[in-house]
């Protein structure tokens, strides 16, 4: 029985099915839950494509394979990130300020909170590295952590974790701590959890989606000059 | 719609080839994100193309659909966990909850703040007035 279901993820129409299947699911019990932030569809698409893989034992990389159109289409899809960013141009304008600073030391912290307390901990260099772009969306962070000498699969992991993880407990603490402001919801979240946090921001608010967008492109540009010589002042190199 | 398309895919090229021509570190698409940002901000205040509108809406609100592959892949990664796991752990969590709670009440501070000037302003001025 099985061998007749993993031939079916040779072509698209394996993963595309699986992929729509778990999406359409995920979305439904969203809006019946009332789109509590705990129900977030990306986490739980995720898990349902992940159950069912490994219930019929399909390769996770045949399951990529068969569904990469999806992954290909993240590429035009952050092209079109620009169209929203236009349309709240005028707030952009008038709050480019606070919202710059806040992003260059949001990076900064997120760095040192989780490498200087690996580092405290006694992680690997490797681990060290590979964390640093962890809030940087994937493929920027990728090359990233390839340049500073991590493993760039790690990061890959670091960056999806993050990713998820942020859109799931933002929403929470926006709710816990009353952050009301659509641009400083979209903004924190496309800031520290990338692209993961914009599809979330999306599902608070369009303008929440624009600004998450503008935080990621913002904060993987940023990072490619600033790295590096984060690297270098946390002393990382020199220590081992 | 399918004009609207193809200019995301054509500045999505264009970026690619800046990418490679001087070896940038950052991908293509988010180039040609920045291009069309470019090209959309000196176009001003004529309003965005018709089929690029068309184009753009479910390209976002399906975003969130187009990780989940990508997401698979943390099934390859899982035997990293098991030796560093809990130092990871700790750092990751750190890592995420303490940016974000910095940056959503900094800018939530800044724009409550904004928006009571915003606010009080004109209720001064009409005092000054009466």
């Amino acid at each position: 029985m099985t061998p007749s279901i993993t031939s079916l993820f040779n072509s698209p129409l394996g993963g595309l099915t699986l992929t729509l299947w778990a999406y359409s699911l995920a979305v439904y019990a969203f809006k019946k839950g009332r789109c509590h932030p705990l129900l977030n569809p990306s986490v739980w698409a995720t898990l349902l494509v992940i159950a069912v893989v490994l219930a019929f034992k399909i390769p996770p990389k045949l399951y990529q394979e068969s569904s990469s159109i999806l992954i290909f289409l993240l590429k035009p899809a952050t092209v079109a990130l620009a169209v929203p960013l236009h349309r709240y141009r005028h707030a952009l304008r008038q709050h480019w300020k606070p919202l710059l600073i806040s992003l260059v030391m949001c990076s900064g912290i997120a760095v040192v909170s989780s490498t200087g307390l690996a580092w405290c901990l006694g992680a690997s260099k490797t681990v060290l590295l590979s964390m640093m772009p962890k809030s940087i969306t994937t493929p920027i962070g990728i090359s990233i952590s390839y340049t500073l000498g991590g493993v760039p699969a790690l990061t890959v992991a670091f960056i999806m974790l993050t990713g998820l993880g942020g859109a799931l407990l933002a929403p929470l603490l926006f709710r816990f701590l009353n952050i009301r402001h659509p641009i400083a919801q979209g903004f924190t979240l496309g800031a520290v959890s990338h692209g993961i946090g914009t599809a979330a921001a999306y599902q608070l608010s369009d303008e929440a989606g624009a600004f998450s967008g503008l935080a990621m492109a913002l904060h993987g540009v940023l990072a490619v000059i600033l790295f590096p010589w984060i690297a270098h002042l946390l002393g990382i190199a020199l220590v081992y | 719609m399918l004009y609207g398309f193809f200019l995301l895919l054509l500045l999505n090229a264009v970026g690619d080839m800046i990418s490679h021509q001087f070896h940038l570190l950052i991908p293509g698409h988010v180039i040609g994100m920045l291009l069309l940002w470019a090209y959309l901000s000196i176009r001003g205040n004529h309003p965005i193309p018709e089929s690029l509108n068309r184009a753009v809406s479910p390209l976002l609100a399906y975003l969130a659909l187009f990780f989940v592959p990508i997401n698979v892949g943390i099934l390859d990664h899982l035997s990293i966990f098991q030796t560093e796991g809990s130092v990871i752990a700790w750092a990751m969590g750190v890592g995420l909850i303490v940016p974000l709670l910095f940056t959503a009440i900094t800018l939530e501070w800044w724009f409550r703040r904004t928006e009571a000037t915003n606010s009080t302003a004109p209720l001064q001025h009409s005092k000054q007035q009466s």
